[in-house]
């Protein structure tokens, strides 16, 4: 889904051929699952919403935030590799913004690989456990789908840039400057993990003050 | 006439102080963990403080070996030239209820299943002995 983010790395539109032509990295996911490997930088400025409001780009709101840190036991009855910190940070992020997942107008999902999206889209209850794939088989996450999600390519297509992808593309959603990928933006969920699905972190970011 | 070039070594593990007797024990093919002092939780890798209770207490008992393949994966990607791919890398459940990266052996990588019982099968070099599982 890079195709419409110039800055993207991977433009070339993809197919079902070229993806299962894709090299094996480690199996069952090959190279076309796997994010990209990228130099660049992002910054983020953060002030108070006063403060915002006086600036040259148009503000962000960060209407809830929240974190979820597990950790990986090693031991018998953890879901390790298909519960992450998302379920817990769902939770807050939601709560504190007063939403839920059906509120939700866009994703920028941390996507260090395919399966990424599919474990996140379960933890904030957009489907239940293991119906990630069939939820996103009818194209929904894509342009002018009901749930779009990394429109500037994500970290498989666009680059990668940690938790600064998915965060850089929701503000540029959010202050409306997507050009021809912007998606409605009421509501972007955007969330970000780190240590092998370790760490997670959440926020809803809106145009729109509350 | 023929290539002498030695295949490059695969690096080895070097115990430190504190993964000491799980090496020792699995050069004489024990397969020692770590279990807290404090609480009695089992501490793999092993490790000065317990993540439950964060006690530094310890002792050291022997596994039995056998578990179930929690997960794996098939490595096609070459990390490092001392490793010929493919190569399966899995997490094992031991029946004493912690996790270990490994490899399964004696098995076709096509044929490893999650939930398949595995019996350790030490991998022995000079200096050391890793534990890998075969089907049980
Ligand atoms: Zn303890």
């Amino acid at each position: 889904m890079g195709g419409e983010e110039p800055r993207a790395q991977m433009r070339e539109p993809m197919t079902m051929e070229m993806y299962h032509a894709s090299r094996w990295i480690v199996e069952p996911l090959h190279l076309l699952d796997c994010c990209l490997v990228s130099n660049g930088a992002v910054a983020v400025i953060v002030s108070s919403a006063e403060r915002a409001g006086d600036m040259k780009a148009p503000p962000v709101y960060v209407l809830g935030m929240g974190q979820g840190h597990p950790g990986d036991p090693l031991r018998a009855g953890s879901d390790w590799e298909t519960e992450t910190g998302a379920k817990i940070a769902a939770r807050t992020v939601f709560s504190m913004a007063g939403l839920g997942p059906s509120d939700m107008t866009q994703l920028q999902l941390y996507d260090c690989y395919t399966y990424t999206v599919l474990v996140t889209l379960e933890d904030y209850g957009f489907c239940a456990k293991g119906e990630g794939g069939p939820f996103v088989a009818d194209g929904k996450l894509g342009p002018g789908g009901s749930l779009p999600t990394n429109t500037g390519g994500g970290e498989l297509s666009g680059y990668y840039m940690w938790g600064m992808t998915p965060l850089s593309e929701a503000v540029i959603q959010g202050r409306g400057q997507g050009g021809e990928r912007q998606q409605p933006n009421d509501y972007i969920l955007c969330t970000g993990n780190g240590g092998i699905l370790n760490y997670h972190g959440a926020l809803i970011l809106s145009p729109n003050r509350s | 006439m023929s290539d002498t070039t030695p295949a490059p070594s695969r690096p080895l593990p070097q115990a430190d102080e504190i993964s000491q007797e799980f090496f020792d024990g699995a050069m004489e093919g024990r397969l020692m963990l770590m279990k807290c002092g404090g609480c009695g939780a089992l501490r793999l890798p092993s490790r000065r403080h317990c993540d439950v209770c964060l006690s530094d207490q310890t002792e050291w008992v022997q596994a039995s070996g056998r578990g179930v393949v929690r997960s794996f994966g098939i490595m096609h990607q070459r990390y490092h030239p001392g490793f010929q791919t493919p190569y399966n890398v899995a997490f094992v459940e031991l029946d004493e209820g912690v996790r270990l990266p490994t490899n399964i052996t004696g098995i076709a990588n096509e044929a490893i299943r999650v939930g398949m019982p595995v019996v350790v099968d030490w991998d022995r070099y000079e200096d050391v002995a890793l534990p890998k599982f075969r089907p049980a």
